[in-house]
C-alpha cells in the first residue's frame, strides 16, 4: 500500500471517527428536542388544519355543486359561529355587552370548521387518459332545503368519523339524523348501509341499499354494497346477481368478481351435496330454487296430517327441487317397510288416515295421467286385468280424491271405476338416481298411496329387479305383477341372476298369475316368462334351495304349463325331476 | 478536494430482526427509527427503536393482523409524528407512535398488497393539505387525506378495459403552493405518469420498459425538478422536470448500476442532488448529478428542450448478500441513513464528507 493510499485511507477513518462523534452529539440534542417536541404534540392535538387547507374533494364537490357561482363564499369560521356577525373586536364593549354566549355557544355545537370553504382558483376540468373517479357525487335532489342539504352533508361527515372510529352503531343513528334533514342524498343511505354491515345487519343495510339505488341507479357501491348484505343473509343468488350487475358495468371490478367466483363455489356446493338447507337459508334457497324451476305448471298435491309415530322430518321444497329434473320426473317413494300383514288387505285405506307425502311438484303421486309421450312405458291396461275389482276401485278413489291438475305433457286423469289401471304411467328415474325424498307413511296406507304412484321402469340390474320387486311384492302382489308385465321383458329376465327369496315370491306369483289367466291368450306370455326365469342365471341351483312350499308352487306351474303347451320343454322336465327327487 | 474529503459511505450498526422487515423510517426530530415487516406468521409488525451511542435499543414492537409494507411519515403534523403504512391486505392505517395498538384512521384502499405510500403537506414539507398517496398492486392510486374517512380524495385508475399493470411505486412532489400537487406513479409494466392534482390530468407520461420499482422527487416541495427512476435490470433514469418540450418529454439521463435490480432511491434531505440506489445485490451507491450548462436549449423549431446533466458516482457500499429493499435518510443529521435486507439485517450507515 503505498503512502497516497494510506494517507486516504487514515484520512478516511478520521473523517468517520469525527463524524461518529457529531453524530453522538446530535444524538443527546435530537432527544432532547424530541421530548419537547412530545409535550406539544400533546397540547396541539386539537389543531386542525381544515381551516387553512380544505379536503380536495370537498373543495372541488361544492364548486361542483353549486354550479352557477364561480367562486365560493369565504366563510370566516368565527362568522358562522356567532351568528353570521362579524368578529366584536374586543374593546367593542358596548357590542359585548350585547353578546350572548350561550347562543354562540349552541352555535358552536351545531357547527363543525368543516365547514369552511375557501375560494378556489382551480379548474376542475375533466381528466384525459386516466379516468378519475370521486368519492362524493355532486348531484342534489331538488326536495330538500339548501340548509337541509348542508346540514345532511355535515352529517354525513360526522357519520363517517364515527365509522372510522369503529362506532358503528352511533354512525348510523347519525346518518339517520342526517336523512330526516335530507332523505333523498344517496349517499347517506349507502354509509348506513355499510355501517349495517359493519355491524352484521344484513337486512337493514340491504334495505338501505334498495333505497340508495332506487335513488341514484347507476351508483356502483350501493349494488357492492347490497351484495354483501345479501351475502350475511346468505341470499347466494340475489347476492351474484347485484354483483353481476356490478361486472356488466365495471368488467374488471375485482371485488365483484372475487365475490362472483365465490358465490358459485357454493352454490356448486350446494347443489352436490343437496342437504337440506338450516331455517334460516330457506328463503334464499326457495328463490335460487324458483329461478333453476321449469315453468310448467305445477300439479297439486294434497298434502294431509301424518300419523303422530312418524319421524320423517318436515318437508321442504328445497329438498326436492335442486336435484330433480322437471317435467318427466316423478318422484319415487323409497324407504318403505310394510307389514305385510296390513298389504294384505286393502280395507285400511281411508281418508282420515294421513300422509305427509314429498314430492316433486310435477311427479303425478296423486296424478298419474296419461302421458302419450310415453312410449314403450305405455301400457293399456283395460286387456290385463290383474287387480281385484275391489281393490281397483278403492284406488281409484283415492285417487280420484286427490285433486290434480294437467301435467304439461299429459292429459286430465282418467279415473275410471272400472278399468283400474287404465292410466299408464309416465317415465320414472330409475332409483338409483332419484332424489333423496322421505315419504312418511302410516303402515296401512302404504298400499293405497303406492297404486297411486307410477310404476319403476325398466330394471337395468338384477339387484334392481330384485328390490323393486320386493317391494312391490310386499306392498301389493298385483302391483308388482303388473310392473313385470310393463316393465320386464322376457329376454331381460333371462339375463338377470336371482336370489332365491326373489325367486321364491317371483314363483308364488307367476302361479297366481297364471291360474287367473288359466284360459286366456296371456298364460303362454306367462309361460314364456317361466321359461325366461328358468333360464336365468343360477337358476337350477337357486331352485333347489327354494323352501317347500315354493317349489311345490314351482311344481305347480310347470304342470300347468305343461296342460297349456301340451309338454314341456326338455330342460323344464329336467328341472322338474331334480325337484322332484333331490 | 484532497483524497481526505472523499465521500465514504459505511456500515454504522448491524441489528438482526427476527422478522422480515419491508420498510425503515426514521422518525422526524428524533434518534428513533421505525421498522416496518412481517412475522413469520404473515402478521404485521412495527418496531420501534432507538439509536444511542453505536447501539440500536428496540423500544417497542407492536403486532397487527396483516402484514405490513411500507409507511411514511409525511404527512403528519411535526409534533405528532403519526405514521401512515400499508399493509399487504390493501389497508392503509395511521397510528400514533406513542400508542401504536389505537389506530386513528383504517381504511381499505387496495383490493390487493398496498406497495406503495407517500405524503406530503405534513411535517412542514410541502404547502396545502397533508396527503397521503398510495399505489397498490389493483393498479390504482389514490389520494387519501386523513379528515375524510370514507374514501380517498382522488383516485386515479386506468380505463377499464384497458392492462392494469400494478402500481410499484408513488411519489408526490411539486407542492410549492397550497393549489399544486403532482402524484408521480410508476407500475410494472415500466410506465410512468405524473397526474397533476390541480387541473386533474395526466401531464407527463413515459414507457421506460422495465417495471419501475421506485420513483423520487428531489424535492417535494419546490417546484418540481428531478425525478429518479429506478427500474428492473440495473437501469436509474434520471428525468429533468423542469422542461417539457414539444413531444411532451422530459430530458433523462440513464445510468447503468448495482448489475441487479435497483430496489429504491433515495434524495438526501440535505442536499437535493445527492440520493442513494439500493441494488439486488446488496449495494449502495450515493450518486451526485451534475447539472448541464445549460439546462433548456432551443431545438430546430424554436421550442425548448430540457437537456439531461450527469450523475456521477461518489460512494458504494456493499453492505449485503442479498437485496436491499428500503432506504430512509435521516432528516436531521446529513448523512445518516438506515436500511434494511431481505437478510433480515437492520443496517444504520453512514456517508461521511457528503459534498455540499
Amino acid at each position: 500500500m503505498d503512502a497516497s493510499k494510506l494517507k486516504e485511507f487514515r484520512d478516511g477513518a478520521r473523517a468517520i471517527e469525527d463524524y461518529i462523534i457529531s453524530l453522538n452529539r446530535w444524538e443527546k440534542n435530537i432527544k432532547e428536542e424530541d421530548k419537547k417536541l412530545m409535550e406539544i404534540c400533546a397540547q396541539q392535538r386539537n389543531h386542525d388544519l381544515s381551516e387553512e387547507f380544505p379536503i380536495r374533494s370537498k373543495a372541488r364537490e361544492l364548486l361542483m355543486s353549486e354550479g352557477k357561482r364561480e367562486e365560493v363564499e369565504k366563510k370566516d369560521p368565527m362568522k358562522s359561529v356567532i351568528g353570521g356577525k362579524s368578529k366584536i373586536n374586543a374593546y367593542d364593549y358596548a357590542a359585548w355587552d350585547k353578546y350572548d354566549a350561550d347562543a354562540a355557544a349552541e352555535e358552536v355545537d351545531k357547527f363543525t370548521p368543516n365547514q369552511n370553504i375557501k375560494s378556489l382558483s382551480s379548474d376542475s376540468t375533466p381528466s384525459s387518459n386516466l379516468k378519475q373517479t370521486r368519492q362524493i357525487s355532486s348531484t342534489e335532489p331538488p326536495a330538500s332545503t339548501d340548509e337541509a342539504k348542508i346540514k345532511a352533508l355535515k352529517l354525513k361527515d360526522e357519520g363517517n368519523e364515527l365509522f372510522s372510529a369503529g362506532k358503528y352503531a352511533d354512525a348510523i343513528k347519525v346518518y339517520s339524523t342526517g336523512l330526516s334533514l335530507d332523505s333523498s342524498n344517496h349517499i347517506l343511505y349507502a354509509n348506513r348501509a355499510m355501517a349495517y354491515i359493519k355491524l352484521e345487519d344484513g337486512r337493514a343495510a340491504e334495505r338501505d341499499c334498495n333505497v340508495c339505488i332506487s335513488l341514484c341507479p347507476d351508483y356502483l357501491k350501493a349494488y357492492l354494497r347490497r351484495g354483501v348484505a345479501r351475502l350475511l343473509q346468505d341470499k347466494l343468488q340475489l347476492a351474484l346477481e347485484d354483483y353481476n350487475k356490478v361486472l356488466t358495468v365495471e368488467p374488471f371490478n375485482k371485488d365483484a368478481k372475487f365475490h362472483v367466483s365465490q358465490i358459485e363455489q357454493k352454490l356448486a356446493s350446494v347443489k352436490q351435496t343437496s342437504k337440506p338447507p338450516s331455517s334460516h337459508e330457506n328463503k334464499s334457497s326457495f328463490e335460487i330454487l324458483a329461478a333453476n324451476r321449469s315453468q310448467k305448471p305445477l300439479t297439486k298435491v294434497d298434502i294431509i296430517e301424518l300419523n303422530k309415530e312418524s319421524q320423517v322430518p318436515p318437508f321442504t321444497r328445497a329438498m326436492i327441487s335442486p336435484s330433480t329434473r322437471a317435467q318427466d320426473t316423478a318422484a319415487l317413494t323409497s324407504h318403505q317397510r310394510v307389514d305385510p300383514a296390513a298389504t294384505s288387505s286393502n280395507e285400511n285405506i281411508s281418508t282420515s288416515e294421513v300422509i305427509r307425502v314429498e314430492t316433486h311438484p310435477n311427479s303425478p303421486i296423486a296424478n298419474i295421467p296419461t302421458s302419450p309421450t310415453t312410449e314403450a312405458k305405455a301400457v293399456n291396461f283395460s286387456e290385463k286385468q290383474f287387480i281385484e275389482p275391489d281393490s281397483c276401485s278403492r284406488i281409484c278413489k283415492s285417487e280420484h280424491d286427490a285433486q290434480c291438475e294437467p301435467m304439461t305433457k299429459s292429459s286430465q286423469l282418467k279415473c275410471v271405476e272400472s278399468e283400474p289401471l287404465a292410466e299408464s304411467f309416465s317415465k320414472f328415474t330409475q332409483e338409483s338416481a332419484s332424489p333423496q325424498i322421505f315419504v312418511a307413511t302410516s303402515d296401512s296406507l302404504q298400499k293405497s298411496e303406492e297404486s297411486k304412484l307410477p310404476l319403476p321402469s325398466v330394471p337395468r340390474t338384477s339387484h334392481q329387479f330384485m328390490t323393486v320387486w320386493a317391494r312391490l311384492v310386499s306392498a301389493s302382489p298385483d302391483l308388482a305383477l303388473q310392473w313385470l308385465q310393463q316393465s320386464m321383458k322376457a329376454s331381460l329376465l333371462r339375463k338377470f341372476e336371482l336370489e332365491t327369496e326373489c325367486i321364491g315370491s317371483l314363483v308364488q306369483q307367476l302361479l297366481r298369475l297364471r291360474k287367473a289367466v288359466q284360459e286366456s291368450s296371456d298364460a303362454s306370455y306367462v309361460d314364456t316368462f317361466v321359461i325366461a326365469l328358468t333360464e336365468s342365471r343360477g337358476f337350477d341351483l337357486q331352485v333347489l334351495f327354494l323352501e317347500e312350499t315354493r317349489k311345490n308352487d314351482f311344481l305347480e306351474l310347470l304342470e300347468l304349463m305343461e296342460a297349456s303347451q301340451r309338454s314341456l320343454p326338455a330342460k323344464l322336465v329336467a328341472l322338474k325331476q331334480a325337484i322332484i327327487s333331490p | 478536494m484532497g483524497n481526505g474529503d472523499k465521500t465514504q459511505m459505511l456500515v454504522h450498526i448491524e441489528k438482526n430482526l427476527d422478522y422480515q422487515s419491508f420498510d425503515v423510517r426514521w422518525i422526524p426530530n428524533s434518534a428513533r427509527l421505525v421498522v416496518l415487516g412481517s412475522n413469520t406468521d404473515a402478521t404485521g409488525c412495527i418496531e420501534i427503536m432507538e439509536m444511542s451511542s453505536g447501539k440500536l435499543d428496540s423500544l417497542c414492537k407492536t403486532k397487527y393482523p396483516y402484514a405490513v409494507k411500507c409507511g411514511t411519515f409525511r404527512a403528519s403534523s411535526t409534533a405528532a409524528r403519526q405514521l401512515a403504512f400499508g399493509d399487504f391486505h390493501g389497508h392503509l392505517q395511521v397510528v400514533d407512535l406513542s400508542q401504536p395498538e389505537k389506530i386513528l384512521y383504517s381504511v381499505k384502499a387496495h383490493h390487493r398488497v398496498l406497495n406503495t405510500i407517500d405524503g406530503v403537506g405534513g411535517l412542514d414539507i410541502g404547502r396545502g393539505a397533508p396527503e397521503l398517496v398510495t399505489g397498490g398492486a389493483d393498479g390504482r392510486v389514490k389520494v387519501w387525506d386523513l379528515r375524510q374517512s370514507d374514501g380517498p380524495v382522488v383516485t386515479i385508475a386506468p380505463q377499464e378495459g384497458t392492462h392494469q399493470p400494478d402500481c410499484w411505486a408513488v411519489a408526490a412532489g411539486n407542492a410549492h403552493s397550497p393549489e399544486e400537487r403532482v402524484v408521480a406513479s410508476g407500475f410494472d409494466n415500466g410506465d410512468i405518469r405524473l397526474f397533476d392534482l390541480r387541473t386533474n390530468k395526466v401531464m407527463w407520461g413515459a414507457n421506460v420498459g422495465n417495471g419501475v420499482c421506485s420513483l423520487d422527487f428531489d424535492r417535494r416541495d419546490i417546484m418540481m425538478n428531478k425525478l429518479v427512476a429506478t427500474v428492473l435490470e440495473a437501469n436509474i433514469h434520471i428525468f429533468d422536470l423542469r422542461t417539457l418540450d414539444a413531444n411532451n418529454q422530459f430530458a433523462f439521463k440513464s445510468v447503468l448500476a448495482h448489475k441487479s435490480t435497483v430496489w429504491c432511491a433515495r434524495h438526501l434531505p440535505q442536499n437535493r442532488d445527492i440520493w442513494v440506489t439500493t441494488g439486488g445485490n446488496g449495494s449502495l451507491m450515493l450518486w451526485k448529478y451534475v447539472y448541464p450548462a445549460k439546462r433548456s436549449v432551443k431545438d430546430a423549431t424554436g421550442n425548448l428542450m430540457g437537456v439531461p446533466g450527469n450523475a456521477d458516482c461518489l460512494a458504494s457500499l456493499t453492505a449485503s448478500t442479498q437485496p436491499i429493499t428500503n432506504f430512509d435518510w435521516n432528516a436531521d443529521f446529513a448523512g445518516l441513513g438506515a436500511f434494511s435486507a431481505i437478510d433480515q439485517i437492520l443496517r444504520v450507515t453512514i456517508a461521511t464528507n457528503l459534498p455540499s
